[in-house]
């Protein structure tokens, strides 16, 4: 019976391992939190991993960052100014900063950042607003003249706010070598903490940066677990394993409200759900499209299936931020008066109940991503109001490969309605979205107005709201966008998604908003 | 023998290269592709994503590429991650060990607990405690395996604070009984399903060896009854569950890929399934290979071991 007895050594050998006694207790001065995925690169130009973000945040600076409240505030550079013709920005940079490695910080950081973002051999995956630059200027140290090809409004948002990178340590690589370069792993940046251990799909340790140019870190530490499971997750809070769970999901919300010692910040995530209408045939008519918004119980969808988690959206800017065209409210739920437009536009009832207009159906298949239960209910529930005024639905849930891919509903050149979601920062940039120029040709060919919206005066308005850097008048041009995307319904808006994070009762300093979290420099725990 | 080894090793080789292209061909006619992931990023731009296809040479055809990467495999390269840019080999090279040492105790559990409990059903037929280890294996090949481990979560790690919830080391320590306490749980779930499978089978072959007349001669020339049953019977009914072993061994790396996120292990099942997601292709054609190499090296290891249990069986 050797079998047996190996059984019963392994068996024994596991019951004499002793209890942990640190089980469950996150020491004071850690703070420990976790990540879905593995970083793929902490290199903020070359990431594609919204995880890489969860870590290198606490790792960089920019010149100008948004604090939580949303209002802009100086980091890197102390004072800006901007020429009349928008096309000549000066900054002016803290002195006295140095990188984590000790060598200091200078203008020439910042430069070579915009030659990094834009060098063409690198594998650069976020460079937006740096292509609009045609050289930079370092007079001194701690100046820098951007001279802009053409002038462009979203400058501060996408430049300025955007993270610096050492030149001492990437300039003198080649292309070949930064893609592959240890930094990717182990980053060096003048922010308030600096990575001082990555082990791949296990946890990042980032360790308080005792050079840090602003006020001293209180926490000793911040470790970010790569936990891939979100129930795991969970169960780590619920064990008092982490100190913070960003997103709790909703089906867990109530499991978390009830653990002792854990708190809930409940806030609206720049994140939004939406119908994509493909303008294909009837689709290209814009008072079907009025009347599908109507025909759209979006009420019922935050109550029955977000269950309150969520808010109501109109436009594509988040409400409580700064471009909110506060003047809109969304479409109600009105089947008859859907109903109504669709008869006087032309439309009249078919034998089975289905409107027909000039012989052909109304038939609109309504499609979402599988694997998420309540964007299938919501399709389910949508099909259903739909039918309910005489649109032919079907609904299919395929996997995001499938419905955006090649073969998916987008190109097969008939009308189709797509369920999904899509992140907007906090400020305008959206020209992509809604442009006729981003109207993409095929699934691979990359363009973000993939519902084939065409507007001649939406064309111009994003246009001129890239060269408007007066703010005032930026403000009245996207004003004018958000109305004319709600009166053209390009997309049927849905809500906006609210977040829940769990904190845990020993961590004080923490708050979050639409615009972000408190400074990491001022979280601490006991 | 070893004439048999070599050549079934030379058989092998084919096998993999045809496994790799057939392979290759269906992940890229697959819809999408690694760049789909930044279609509809907003910060990602059209002329970005036309140089990124370039950079990685996605413009070029798939069999060019097939061509490429089967002439770096033949001298040990296994090429670059898409996303982090790391050659593929260091990637698994870390992972590795994690893995195999799951793998390896989920395994030795699974022979540890199912010998035993098929052995003792088998003599105990219809009896209470075989008819209780028949519910709790067909209930634990039933339950998937990530309900089971979310629920040995909760009252391990949670309830009773007996073990930790994930993860491989608490932070900051490395002490072998730390890695150790995490270990139990995701090797129990990894092997779960093996030590249902194996135990049913072990007692079906033990019922019909355990009727056979060489069994009852060895009982009628008054050998012991424990040496019976070791000798002749167990050593009799080993050889269905060894093919099972053999096979098994691809589904316990396939398995860790739920077991290792489920308990947040940092192994190659993990590291397969985000290459997957991603449509990584360097990286997935790497886990393809090992799991193809391990289906092929498990049945090879099954058929070597008849001949060890089977002196009749001779290989040449």
């Amino acid at each position: 019976m050797r079998a047996s007895w190996l059984a019963a050594a392994l068996c024994a050998a596991l019951a004499a391992v002793p209890a942990g006694v640190a089980q469950g207790a996150v020491g004071a001065g850690t703070f420990v939190t976790v990540v879905t995925e593995n970083p793929d690169n902490l290199n903020p130009y070359l990431h594609g991993l919204l995880a890489s973000g969860s870590v290198y945040r606490y790792v960089f600076d920019s010149p100008f960052t948004v604090d939580w409240t949303g209002n802009w505030k100086p980091a890197l550079a102390t004072a800006y100014t901007v020429s009349p013709d928008g096309k000549t920005w000066t900054l002016t940079l803290r002195p006295g900063v140095r990188w984590s490695d000790g060598r200091p910080f200078t203008s020439a950081d910042v430069k070579y950042t915009w030659q990094l973002a834009t060098n063409k051999d690198v594998h650069i995956t976020y460079a937006t607003g740096f292509d609009k630059i045609a050289s930079v200027e370092t007079p001194s140290a701690t100046e820098v003249v951007y001279h802009l090809k053409e002038a462009y409004a979203p400058f501060k948002e996408q430049v300025m706010g955007a993270p610096v990178v050492p030149q001492h340590i990437l300039g003198p690589l080649s292309a070949d070598q930064i893609n592959r370069a240890p930094f990717n792993q182990r980053p060096v940046g003048t922010g308030p903490f600096a990575v001082t251990e990555f082990v791949t799909d296990d946890h990042v340790t980032l360790t308080a940066n005792p050079l840090y140019w602003g006020p001293k870190p209180k926490l000793r530490q911040i470790v970010v677990r790569i936990v891939p499971d979100q129930n795991t997750q969970v169960n780590l809070m619920k064990a008092g394993d982490l100190s913070l769970l960003v997103g709790v999901p909703p089906a867990r919300l109530d499991d978390i409200r009830r653990t002792p010692g854990v708190a809930i910040k409940r806030y609206l995530a720049p994140v939004y759900q939406l119908i994509q209408l493909d303008e294909y045939g009837f689709l290209k008519d814009v008072t079907v499209r009025q009347a599908l918004d109507f025909a759209t119980p979006k009420a019922s969808i935050i109550k029955n299936i977000m269950k309150g988690q969520a808010e109501p959206a109109v436009s594509d800017m988040v409400p409580d931020g700064p471009w909110a065209n506060k003047a809109l409210s969304p479409r109600p739920y009105d089947a008859a008066r859907a109903k109504a437009m669709l008869l006087k536009d032309g439309f009249t009832p078919g034998p089975d109940g289905v409107l027909v207009k000039n012989g052909k159906r109304l038939e609109i298949p309504v499609w979402t991503t599988s694997g998420r239960q309540t964007d299938e209910q919501m399709m389910e529930l949508i099909a259903q109001a739909w039918r309910a005024i005489g649109v032919a639905t079907d609904t299919r849930a395929v996997s995001a490969q499938a419905l955006f891919g090649q073969n998916g509903p987008q190109w097969n050149g008939s009308d189709a309605a797509l369920i999904y979601s899509w992140g907007q920062g906090v400020f305008p940039e959206d020209r992509i979205n809604w442009a006729s120029a981003y109207i993409p040709k095929d699934a691979n060919s990359p363009g973000e107005n993939a519902e084939r919206y065409s507007n001649p005066e939406m064309d111009r308005l994003l246009d001129e709201a890239d060269r408007a850097v007066d703010e005032a008048k930026r403000r009245a041009i996207y004003n004018r966008i958000q109305e004319i995307q709600h009166r053209d319904v390009p997309i049927i808006f849905l809500f906006w998604f609210v977040n829940n994070n769990a904190v845990a009762a020993n961590v004080q300093g923490y708050d979050v908003s639409t615009f972000g979290e408190t400074p990491p420099e001022e979280w601490s725990t006991r | 023998m070893s004439a048999y080894v070599a050549r079934r090793i030379a058989q092998a080789a084919v096998l993999l290269v045809a496994v790799s292209f057939v392979s290759y061909g269906i992940m890229n006619a697959a819809p999408g592709g690694p760049l789909a992931v930044y279609l509809h990023n907003p910060q990602v731009t059209p002329d970005k994503i036309d140089l990124l296809r370039h950079q990685l040479g996605l413009d070029r055809p798939w069999y060019a590429r097939y061509a490429t990467w089967l002439g770096g495999l033949a001298e040990g390269h296994w090429g670059y991650s898409y996303y982090t840019g790391r050659p593929v080999l260091a990637m698994i090279g870390e992972r590795l060990p994690a893995t195999f040492m799951l793998m390896l105790v989920a395994f030795a559990l699974a022979i540890g607990l199912s010998v035993p409990a098929g052995l003792y059903a088998a003599t105990h037929k219809y009896r209470w405690g075989d008819n209780v280890l028949s519910f709790g294996s067909f209930f634990a090949w039933a339950m998937p395996t990530f309900w089971f481990g979310l629920m040995l979560q909760l009252l391990l790690g949670v309830q009773l604070r007996l073990l930790p919830v994930a993860g491989m080391h608490e932070i900051g320590v490395t002490s072998a009984g730390d890695f150790v306490r995490h270990l139990v749980m995701p090797a129990l779930v990894l092997g779960l399903g093996s030590i249902a499978s194996w135990s049913r089978y072990l007692r079906s072959s033990l019922l019909d060896t355990l009727n056979q007349d060489y069994v009852r001669t060895a009982h009628a020339k008054g050998l012991p009854g424990r040496r019976v049953l070791r000798r002749h019977v167990l050593r009799n009914s080993l050889i269905p569950i060894v093919t099972l072993m053999g096979l098994d061994l691809p589904a316990l790396f396939s398995g860790a890929v739920v077991t290792e996120s489920i308990f947040g292990w940092p192994g190659m099942g993990r590291l397969f399934l985000s290459a997957l997601n991603n449509r990584d292709y360097p990286l997935q054609m790497a886990g393809l290979m090992i799991s193809a190499a391990l289906l092929i090296t498990g049945s090879l290891l099954a058929d070597l071991t008849y001949a060890a249990l089977d002196p009749r069986i001779k290989y040449r």
